[in-house]
């Protein structure tokens, strides 16, 4: 009878503990989901009227390989790029670099015609034969995208260009406006006394190092991993937080456990729309950046309609209306003519200032001693070895 | 009885013969050549692995701790006390833990986030000062995995303190055992064994915890675990996870031997049938 009890009782934990496994596996097969799902848009072509002949791809599909809700498809996106060429867009979705690489390796090739990898990644998938060089004569708009996006090396190979500048975004000195009386200018306000316990640092390897590179005068893309890890321990004192998520921060920082800290130009320049009292600079060391690059896919089905895409996604008219879209966390745009157009108030959500264009280090492709190197220097920080 | 034997074999003697001969390969990835060079990397750094080591076995223990002064008054109030409604109890207690553990996690936030409720409740009393908050400190982190464990001590107790037999203690009473001495020399070396079943499955994923921690420990939110996820997240290096959840392991192993050798020293005869 009590063997019994002691049983149900031990069941019921199980029970209880499978429930919890489940619970969380339904909700990364939620997040799963969407990777496999392809996105198919009517082809609701007006065929009342007699443009056909002026569309000069009636009836062809292009397959765009992309993060779900990340810009491209955004119905207007769709719609614009249907109504200018007569295609048919259709969308697989990734969910990271390295799913992005698979899906293209395992049978995209072929399949897909343009896909979105990071920089970063360019060089590699080069290598392996999945993207080719993109013909810049195709595209009219590049002509707007600003010239130090172009002169980044990791969207080159061999002098050819393989990633084409769409939209970028900073990690800047983010501050709380109640708690200083004047803009901060410098990252050395992470390592001033006067901030004891009240630093919120991205939990983030690369970010870390190239940050305090840029404080040290080094050169963010090889520094010296001795004085960055000096560095990163004597800021510690200042430390409250070292945040994993835009969550985290923001969490901290409305609570006001955190006043300063750096901080995702976009996400902080969400938390001023919503009436936060934050600040965002790139200070004068300069600040840690990223691009988003579209590629042309290797034996793309249709490598014209390809670069038709491209030039459609960094034109100055997608641009603006993904940029003045409130629900549409476009981040800034690099083609400069389109930031140009842009209001006031959403040059500032977005944080699109072109002046913070050239004071950005673009992160580039680390390779596997490096990322182990960066990893392990932040760990021993965050463990407080001295 | 092949089936099962085949399962054991499958589910947990395959997997652990993987996790050792996986650490004993040279990163990245699981293709490398068998050369050991993580344990050397690990080892050659003592004041990194040992102290985060070191620190997930005492927050994993006194977390266990915890539970069990939690624990053992809620088990034995069901048992003793609750009869009619019991059900209804277990299920509170089970009910809140099969959310997501996040969400539990961003509840405990709110609770002791500076001005929040438990931290308003201290300053009443006087034990702290306004403004102050438990939050990004070690002591969040001891907080929020002994209540995210809690259920699981709750149950093996219940079920210890539900068998000690109601004639047991009548008749240490009619021997002259005043409350204390009935407690301290019949009820509590009875629910030792419900206490070392709580021990295993409270302490072994305690003293594992990452997410926990990196949410609510600030600065010390830093555990071992979180050495061995970043090490697969951020640069894919699974023999230095392997090698190091090796160590976590036999780590755990040879505390959890050495709690219950203690134990059966501290409670002579309480742990039949155990050697």
């Amino acid at each position: 009878m009590k063997t019994r009890r002691y049983a149900s009782l031990l069941a019921l934990a199980l029970a209880g503990a499978l429930m919890l496994a489940a619970c969380a596996e339904d909700e990364a097969d939620d997040v799963d989901e969407v990777t496999d799902d392809v996105d198919e848009t009517t082809d609701d072509v007006d065929d009342t009227t007699d443009e056909d002949a002026a569309l000069p791809f009636e009836g062809e599909t292009l397959t765009v390989l992309n993060w779900n809700d990340y810009g491209s498809d955004q119905d207007y996106a769709i719609a614009g790029f249907e109504e200018r060429t007569g295609a048919t867009v259709e969308h697989v979705y990734h969910s990271g670099g390295e799913e992005l690489r698979e899906v293209l390796r395992t049978g995209g090739v072929g399949e897909i015609d343009v896909a979105l990898p990071n920089p970063t990644y360019v060089e590699q998938m080069q290598e392996e034969g999945t993207i080719e060089a993109v013909d810049p004569d195709l595209l009219d708009n590049l002509d707007g995208v600003y010239d130090d996006f172009l002169d980044i090396d990791d969207i080159y190979v061999d002098g050819e260009l393989y990633g084409v500048p769409w939209v970028w975004g900073s990690t800047g000195l983010t501050y709380n406006t109640e708690h200083f009386d004047q803009e901060p200018t410098s990252w050395g306000v992470l390592w001033d006394d006067e901030w004891e316990g009240q630093v919120g640092f991205m939990d983030s390897p690369v970010e870390a190092v190239m940050l305090t590179a840029l404080y040290l005068g080094d050169d963010p893309h090889d520094p010296d991993l001795d004085a960055v890890r000096e560095a990163l321990i004597d800021m510690r004192p200042n430390v409250e937080l070292y945040w994993g998520s835009s969550d985290d921060w923001t969490r901290a920082f409305t609570t006001e456990a955190i006043s300063v800290g750096n901080f995702w130009a976009g996400d902080a320049g969400s938390m001023m729309e919503e009436g936060e009292p934050v600040g965002y600079v790139i200070p004068e060391e300069g600040a840690a950046g990223w691009l988003s690059t579209w590629s042309v896919v290797a034996d793309a089905p249709n490598v014209e309609l390809a670069h038709a895409w491209i030039d459609w996604m960094i034109s100055e008219e997608f641009l603006v209306e993904w940029a003045e879209d409130p629900t549409g966390n476009a981040p800034a745009p690099a083609n400069e003519l389109a930031q140009e157009q842009l209001s006031e108030d959403v040059k500032a959500r977005i944080q699109a200032y072109p002046e913070q264009v050239e004071d950005l280090a673009i992160m580039g492709s680390l390779s596997q001693e490096e990322q182990q190197a960066y990893t392990d220097l932040l760990a021993e920080v965050k463990a407080g070895v001295q | 009885m092949l089936p099962s034997a085949l399962l054991l074999l499958a589910l947990v003697v395959v997997p652990l013969f993987l996790l050792v001969y996986f650490g004993l390969l040279a990163g990245p990835g699981v293709d490398g050549p068998v050369t050991g060079e993580e344990w050397a990397r690990i080892a050659g750094q003592p004041d990194l692995y040992g102290r985060l080591l070191v620190r997930s076995l005492v927050l994993g223990l006194a977390a266990t701790v915890l539970t069990i002064l939690v624990a053992w008054p809620t088990a034995w109030a069901l048992s003793r006390h609750v009869r009619r409604l019991r059900s209804l109890y277990l299920a509170l207690v089970i009910i809140p833990h099969l959310t997501s553990s996040l969400l539990l996690i961003y509840a405990m936030y709110v609770l002791i986030a500076p001005g929040g409720p438990l931290m308003a409740a201290l300053t009443g009393v006087g034990l702290a000062e306004p403004g102050d908050t438990l939050l990004f400190t070690r002591w969040a982190v001891l907080l929020m995995l002994a209540y995210l464990f809690l259920p699981f001590m709750v149950m093996a107790l219940y079920a210890a303190v539900e068998r000690i037999d109601d004639t047991v203690l009548d008749a240490a009473r009619s021997l002259g055992a005043g409350a204390w001495q009935r407690f301290r020399h019949v009820v509590l070396p009875l629910t030792v064994p419900g206490m070392l079943a709580g021990l295993v499955i409270v302490f072994t994923p305690a003293a594992g915890a990452f997410v926990e921690a990196r949410i609510l420990g600030g600065t010390d939110g830093m555990m071992f675990g979180t050495l061995i996820s970043e090490q697969v997240s951020r640069v894919n290096n699974q023999p230095r996870a392997a090698a190091m959840s090796v160590i976590l392991l036999v780590a755990i192993l040879v505390l959890l031997g050495g709690v219950r050798a203690t134990l059966r020293r501290a409670f002579p005869g309480a742990l039949r049938g155990g050697r």
